[in-house]
């Protein structure tokens, strides 16, 4: 069989090999390798075969239960560099280890953003500071591999502002572009950049900012985000998360209170920006001190805010954070049940261009 | 179901070749059936019944020709009733909506049953030919349903005509030989598909997301030339495994394309592209209109309609109307005045011919009037930007790839040196990439959704 029909006998091969793999392999939950949780069998359901779902449902589990799926997958991505692409899975490889976010258009969400926004701007009663930090790309532009045509963030930001009342940081990030204000294996910023907005922010409320060596900050080695899980790139320089662990009264999530905003149990696993704030919750409470009256912060916000709230908790006595995006509740409760000294609006670009869920800005 | 899937590659095929390969040979056209209504399911199990109506209308339209033969006016009713159904079905899924927003009628639009466009071209060749005298009406209900909805070639072409396979739906053998030779020309269409459609997919996909104000001349003409490698590669790809695995299950279908790229006029074009559907409307309504036997000018009448329902077939949108008259100028003119004075400049003619196939992608791809009308402006507005220095960068080996995968060179090398081994680990190499590919597939789009 090999000798005459050499192609059929080793794919038949190769065909068996996967087949019984995928029958009697086991079932993977979650893959850290991808850093996110794997299609499971669905079970089969009348309704769902007759609309279609359950075959959209089963091609997912076959493709994310495919034997050595990690291993197909560092293929691809040596394929890409036998290509000499720039990029991988919508991930541009930058200068000096940077990853980027290739991002070429706005949304069809992006007008309906703007508007949510510029209505709450005019609804709110408290003082309201509305946020729009841009991503990593556009404030490191120079080690973005050349000619890449991506969104204009900061002048998209600009345009924006003219009918919204935005506080803007990009001209701070670009002067201090020198530090590591982004990570490079994340679509997040570091402790440094969220600083920078901390240092605006203090200006904008009239309050002293402390120096950022005044905080304790630790770390922790080895932090391999979100670009990195999609890019896979073939030389692997790792971040090092750094966080600030402020000293407070309570955490409150729901039934839960929690001595710490940070989770330490998080920061050993993949998910590591998960420490911060316990994850992206829906509603949480920071509390710093019990007092009769205490001053109010309200955050609505994407998780960039979550290295930035641990600079500002020790300015208020309490810090209500909302993320809209796991948020089931009505934003006119939070509203009516505290009163707020202070609202802060923050979102990334790359989030708030297409976030699905400002629509509760109209509470 | 689509062949660039796992699903298919690892589920429905290894089952599909166990089962016929084990089924006595008298119950195989009735598993084909099966299998083939199965794989059709799989997208959209409502559109089955469309499946059974043109198995059922097509079945009885010939019988009925057959037995009346020598009636006066039976057959030809007979006729009427399934052009009139398949085009009906069609008229009915693919072009009402657009029909109705002429006329501003908001009707609502349906999902373009898979392949539609394919097979119901198919049956009509068939119930034709049977009225012709060409064929004999298939007899058997179970044949000829396996005929209508044989997987291979279901969704995507090439378009068989009846008269092609009848033989083999009732005789074909199944051979190792053939196996071995369909399998590989059905893992060269995947990697075809994924390895070079996909990947070059994605440069004109990103070309066509930017603002279309930023876009520099040179990115635009880029950004056409990787839309036409794309459709390229994935509609002769999805031709080649339709061929592999006709050849695996004992069919030989129709060759659907010929390095179409090389050629030195549109009229040799489309002698080299989409084969099947240019020779369907040649036999079915170029010849019937009368052909060129009946002076110039209806002959060039002839090629206005011919032209209008091609570039109509491809989708329900004023551009694929206006790419199909953008071919009949062209051809037109060839036919005239230029044809021989190409054949003479091999360089010159081929000049001519990208130019001219590069602006016909535009007009193919864009089917916003307003956007195409943008896109052909900056292709020729002279506009600069260091944006092709990414484009180049990033995709610049892909497109190598495609230019050389294009020709006829690769097939000439592979031709002088026969080391079997070799070959055989080139494809499974392919083969392993294909799956890489789409084991971590963020870009897999099935193009003839609007076919």
């Amino acid at each position: 069989m090999f000798k005459k029909h050499p192609l059929t006998a080793v794919i038949s091969l190769l065909a068996v090999l996967i087949l019984m793999f995928d029958f009697l392999g086991p079932t993977r939950v979650f893959s850290t390798y991808e850093n996110r949780y794997l299609t499971q069998r669905p079970s089969l359901k009348w309704e769902d075969i007759v609309d279609g779902k359950w075959m959209l449902t089963y091609e997912e589990f076959i493709n994310d239960q495919f034997m050595f799926r990690d291993g197909w997958i560092s293929l691809k991505s040596l394929s890409e560099r036998i290509l000499m692409k720039k990029e991988n899975n919508g991930i541009l490889f930058g200068k000096e280890g940077y990853l980027f976010e290739k991002l070429l258009e706005l949304n069809e969400q992006t007008s309906l953003n703007l508007r949510y926004l510029a209505e709450f701007e005019k609804l709110v009663t408290a003082p309201l500071t509305s946020m729009i930090i841009p991503n990593s790309y556009a404030i490191l532009p120079q080690y973005l591999p050349k000619g890449s045509p991506l969104l204009d963030q900061l002048l998209l930001i600009e345009k924006w502002d003219r009918s919204l009342n935005l506080l803007r940081i990009e001209s701070q990030l670009l002067n201090n572009n020198q530090n590591q204000l982004y990570y490079k294996n994340d679509h997040h910023w570091t402790l440094e950049g969220a600083y920078v907005a901390y240092t605006m922010l203090c200006e904008q409320w009239n309050i002293q900012p402390l120096p950022y060596e005044s905080f304790s900050i630790e770390y922790t080695p080895d932090f391999l985000g979100t670009y990195y899980a999609k890019a896979k790139p073939s030389k692997i320089i790792p971040d090092r998360l750094a966080f600030i662990d402020p000293k407070i009264q309570a955490y409150r999530i729901g039934d839960q209170t929690f001595s710490s905003i940070i989770d330490r149990t998080k920061l050993s696993t993949h998910d590591k920006y998960g420490a911060f704030l316990h994850g992206n919750i829906g509603l949480s409470t920071v509390i710093v001190n019990e007092t009769e009256k205490p001053t109010r912060l309200l955050v609505i916000k994407d998780s960039y805010a979550n290295s930035l709230i641990p600079f500002l908790v020790s300015h208020f006595d309490e810090v209500v954070i909302v993320d809209l995006r796991h948020f089931s509740g009505s934003l006119s409760t939070v509203m009516q049940t505290n009163s707020f000294d202070q609202i802060l609006f923050i979102q990334n670009f790359s989030n708030f261009i297409s976030d699905a869920h400002l629509a509760k800005l109209r509470y | 179901m689509v062949f660039s899937s796992l699903i298919f590659l690892f589920r429905f095929l290894p089952m599909a070749l166990l089962l016929l390969f084990l089924t006595p040979k008298k119950y195989r056209n009735l598993l084909l059936f099966t299998l083939s209504l199965i794989f059709y399911a799989w997208g959209e199990v409502r559109y089955i019944f469309i499946m059974f109506i043109s198995v059922v209308l097509d079945y009885f339209t010939s019988q009925g020709i057959k037995k009346y033969q020598h009636h006066p006016w039976i057959p030809k009713a007979m006729l009427m009733i399934s052009i009139v159904g398949n085009l009906g079905m069609l008229f009915f899924f693919k072009y009402l909506g657009f029909v109705g927003s002429l006329f501003s009628l908001d009707l609502p639009t349906l999902t373009l049953p898979l392949g539609i466009s394919f097979y119901t071209f198919q049956t009509m060749s068939y119930t034709i030919d049977v009225y012709r005298g060409k064929v004999e009406a298939e007899d058997n209900i179970i044949d000829f349903g396996a005929f209508v909805c044989l997987f291979p070639q279901l969704i995507a072409g090439p378009i068989v005509k009846y008269s092609q396979i009848a033989y083999e739906l009732k005789h074909r053998v199944l051979t190792m030989d053939k196996f071995e030779s369909g399998l590989k020309l059905f893992l060269l269409g995947l990697a075809s598909k994924v390895l070079l459609a996909n990947n070059i997919g994605m440069m004109w996909d990103d070309i066509i997301r930017l603002p279309i104000s930023s876009l520099s001349t040179v990115t635009a003409w880029l950004g056409t030339m990787a839309f036409g490698f794309q459709i390229y590669f994935d509609f002769s790809g999805y031709s080649l495994m339709a061929i592999g695995l006709g050849s695996m299950l004992g069919f030989n279908f129709p060759q659907n394309f010929n390095y179409p790229y090389i050629s030195k006029s549109m009229t040799e074009f489309w002698n080299r592209w989409h084969m099947t559907l240019g020779s369907w409307f040649k036999e079915y309504v170029y010849i019937p209109l009368g052909g060129n036997r009946k002076g110039t000018t209806r002959q060039i009448f002839n090629l206005l309609i011919v032209w209008f329902l091609t570039g109509f077939w491809h989708g329900a949108a004023f551009n694929f109307i206006l790419w199909g008259l953008f071919f009949f100028v062209l051809l037109t003119i060839e036919k005239l005045v230029l044809f021989r004075w190409l054949n003479q400049h091999p360089f010159l003619s081929r000049l001519y011919f990208i130019f001219f196939i590069l602006i016909g992608w535009a007009v193919f791809a864009i089917s916003d009037l307003t956007l195409l009308s943008q896109y052909l402006t900056a292709m020729f507005a002279l506009q600069s930007s260091n944006q092709w220095i990414y484009f180049i960068s990033n995709y610049g080996v892909v497109l190598l790839f495609c230019l050389i995968f294009s020709t006829d060179i690769p097939k000439k090398i592979v031709r002088s040196v026969t080391f079997p081994a070799l070959e055989t680990s080139m494809v499974t190499m392919l083969f392993l990439f294909s799956i890489a590919y789409l084991v971590d597939s963020s870009y897999n789009p099935f193009l003839y959704f609007r076919f």
